[in-house]
């Protein structure tokens, strides 16, 4: 999995935000010519030019949506590679791939319930900027679940988006944490129940599970088990 | 079979293999290691409709797979494949070709959007830090799919 | 009965039989601990210090020397981060060779979070260390360099003597201190501390038919260390702990029987060693040796398989009653391939093809036979599934 060593794949670090604990937003301009086209949900292939750490490349889903000036990433630290990607100064230089991926829901797809673990969220942030602004008629439940409050990546974001679109429905998820923010509906592992509880009928619906490997195996048997079809269910372990 | 898998999920150290770290093997998974099914010996004749690859051998995995297809039903009708890397890849790679020539073949939509927790279960389960293997096998699939989809004038996004 | 061959010695090895009859009574009784000033307590400490005294005579070490500790791991990290911490009034540098057991990586690592500097010494295509590099490396403030006799892994045996005294010529009031990591050269090579010229030396029981769960440090007198397990005033004050006595005597037994063992059993297993290299490089194509193949340890064989992925090669191995070891990452639980692979430079794409198999005391050139009959086949059916040809 290497990345084709052209100018074209070189991006530069133009801003930096921090999202949660341990998780940082990078936004990059291109080094050379415009930003490659992309659709809502894909990733690219990373590469740094830090000596210890070149020839290792990982995945990152873009969490920009298409159509913004800069390309952005979304990482939060945990090894090596995610740590210099942390550590990136404004200016400093990476390598990416062309995005490829296909999480994504097509254009005739039923209504949508994403389930989010931790990072697992940055394809459905790009996704749900992207569709509102393409087809704000369309209906979006997002469940997403982390450890505590501080965690939870674009939580400002999201409020904005689930203000200003009536069809995007937000259920927060704390699993290590109790709190009165009347934003999070529930404290306990997502499962089956919550879904039903917040969703009705779980039939006819395109569900998209993102998060750890536990996360998106655990959500899969959840889900198999209440009935909802395997054609139904679409997922990205992240790992 | 699967009975006969539950039973040995907890028979092995009375774990889940979804969940353990330690290698577990499995009887499905031995079976598709020590007798794999599919494997492509001698690709010089084999007509394929369409082909893929994933992986590189720099990261431990490369998988390739050839498929045919029936022209009228759009379905599978065949699915040879060739793995490098570990006995998890082999097995995962060997299941999943089962997967899609079973029952006079899968079509090429569901082909599409296999997913690994599929290829998962019928493994009986695999630990963690393995289950990029069954991604790769998974990734490999639909490559050899939209392949084919590419040389028959089809569109291989989902719109 | 079912044909078998383990060949994972660098590993584990058993317990030698006649170790664990000597090691009896002092399981079944003298319980005292070491440190009580009554009878039993007097007793058991008699005989910790007959073992180390017994362990100090084949080091050609005095007694005060020897600290035992709870393993080579142990030992390795109180070697690297007890020195270095001592030491930082007079550096803050430390040299470690790119392909030290993790014991050793780990802790330099651990050293850096803490403000050290750590430089990862080159090594050749076999291994070897590149000598005239590392005069180089070292630096004013250096104050430890750490270089394992011989290889885990590669069973690379490294010039130490020589690269004892390049240290020597630049050493000033006694630094930099140098360590190495004796562990899997033990029963293979003489240990005599001052033919190998080092401050540190590491030794391990469990490599050497001995109880597991014992190792010790040679600590040069005079060398300052840090501990790294506190609590108690046992072993100088440089290992805290009540003292197992059992497993220290039978550590003593089995390093005294390894050294008596030692020249005959080297050349046997020599023999056998490049008997099995010989045939299997013959046998199987596209097949290499990695590491030196004459300054190699006694038992060690390590190749690289083209086309073959690692794991896969084990396990079906494994079903033939074949037991080896693999770099392989897949059957690591990092996931990372083995960096004294990825140190000697191998074409990447070997990183993942190849295994590691190490002889022992039980080795018989039946059970080598027995190999050379199904590794080959083992390769072939591996081949003819795989995709990268």
């Amino acid at each position: 999995m290497t990345i084709p060593e052209t100018e074209n794949n070189r991006l530069i670090l133009k801003e930096k935000k921090e999202e949660a604990n341990d998780v940082v937003t990078l936004k990059f301009c291109p080094k050379n010519g415009e930003l490659p086209d992309f659709r809502a949900g894909q990733f690219v292939m990373v590469g740094l030019a830090n000596k210890e750490l070149s020839g290792i490349t990982k995945s990152y889903t873009i969490s920009s949506a298409p159509g913004e000036k800069l390309l952005s990433i979304t990482v939060k630290r945990k090894g090596s590679f995610s740590q210099a990607l942390y550590d990136l100064k404004v200016g400093g230089e990476i390598k990416a791939s062309e995005p490829q991926g296909f999480f994504f829901p097509s254009e005739n797809s039923q209504d949508i319930v994403f389930l989010a673990g931790g990072i697992g969220i940055t394809p459905f942030y790009s996704i749900i900027k992207d569709t509102f602004k393409k087809n704000p008629d369309k209906k979006i439940h997002l469940f997403y679940s982390n450890k505590t409050l501080g965690d939870i990546a674009f939580l400002k974001d999201l409020d904005k988006l689930s203000a200003e679109y009536k069809n995007l429905r937000i259920i927060h998820l704390l699993t290590r944490e109790q709190t009165r923010d009347p934003r999070v509906k529930e404290f306990k592992r997502l499962d089956a129940d919550i879904l039903k509880r917040h969703l009705g009928d779980l039939s006819r619906k395109d569900y998209f599970i993102c998060g750890s490997i536990g996360f998106v195996n655990d959500l899969w048997r959840e889900l198999k088990k209440a009935g909802v079809k395997e054609e139904e269910i679409f997922t990205e372990a992240f790992f | 079979m699967t009975d006969k898998n539950e039973k040995l999920k907890y028979d092995v150290a009375g774990q889940d293999p979804y969940k353990s770290d330690s290698w577990i093997y499995s009887d499905v998974v031995k079976e598709h290691f020590f007798n794999p099914r599919n494997v492509l010996l001698d690709d010089s004749g084999y007509k394929a409709d369409g082909t893929g690859m994933t992986g590189s051998p720099e990261c431990g995995d490369v998988m390739q797979v050839w498929i045919k297809v029936n022209p009228e039903t759009k379905k599978i009708s065949d699915c040879k494949w060739r793995t490098f890397g570990c006995a998890s890849a082999i097995a995962s790679t060997s299941v999943m070709s089962v997967m899609v020539t079973e029952n006079n073949g899968m079509s090429l939509e569901k082909a599409l959007n296999l997913k690994p927790q599929q290829i998962l279960e019928r493994l009986g389960g695999l630990p963690d830090r393995k289950f990029h293997c069954s991604v790769l096998g998974h990734m490999a699939l639909r490559e050899a799919v939209l392949d084919y989809l590419k040389k028959n004038d089809n569109t291989g996004n989902r719109e | 009965m079912k044909k078998s061959a383990y060949l994972d010695y660098a590993a584990s090895t058993y317990l030698d039989p006649s170790v664990i009859k000597k090691m009896m009574p002092y399981l079944k009784g003298y319980f005292g601990n070491a440190s009580a000033l009554h009878e039993p307590g007097r007793e058991s400490k008699a005989i910790i210090e007959k073992a180390r005294g017994d362990i100090a005579e084949i080091l050609g070490a005095k007694r005060e020397e020897i600290i035992f500790t709870g393993g080579g791991t142990e030992a390795d990290n109180l070697a690297i981060m007890g020195a270095a911490r001592a030491n930082k009034n007079k550096g803050s540098h430390i040299i470690v060779s790119k392909i030290e057991h993790k014991a050793i990586l780990e802790a330099a690592k651990k050293l850096e979070s803490e403000g050290f500097r750590v430089t990862y010494a080159d090594v050749d295509s076999f291994g070897l260390i590149k000598i005239k590099e590392l005069k180089k490396l070292i630096k004013k403030d250096t104050t430890l360099i750490s270089i394992a006799i011989a290889n885990n892994e590669i069973g690379v045996i490294q010039p130490i003597a020589e690269i004892s005294k390049i240290i020597k010529s630049v050493k000033k009031d006694g630094f930099p201190l140098f360590h190495t990591d004796a562990v899997q050269a033990a029963g293979a090579i003489s240990l005599k501390i001052d033919t190998l010229g080092v401050d540190l030396l590491t030794l391990n029981s469990s490599k050497i038919y001995g109880p597991k769960g014992i190792g010790c440090l040679y600590v040069r007198q005079g060398v300052k260390l840090e501990p790294i397990i506190i609590g108690g005033e046992q072993e100088e004050q440089l290992r805290a702990g009540t003292e197992n006595v059992a497993s220290i005597f039978g550590f003593a037994e089995a390093l005294k029987l390894a050294e008596r063992l030692r020249l005959k059993e080297s050349k046997r297993l020599i023999d056998l060693r490049d008997y099995f290299i010989k045939n299997i490089i013959k046998s199987i194509p596209d097949c290499r040796l990695n590491g030196h193949p004459a300054k190699r340890l006694p038992n060690n064989i390590n190749i690289s398989v083209k086309g073959v992925e690692g794991e896969s090669l084990l396990l079906l191995l494994d079903s033939l009653g074949v037991y080896v070891s693999t770099g392989s990452a897949c059957a690591s639980s990092d996931l990372e391939p083995s960096h004294v692979i990825s140190a000697i430079d191998t074409s990447p794409e070997l990183s993942h093809s190849n295994i590691r198999l190490t002889l022992g005391r039980k080795t018989t050139k039946k059970e080598i036979d027995y190999v050379l009959s199904v590794l080959p086949k083992a390769v072939t059916k591996l081949r003819t599934i795989s995709s990268v040809k």
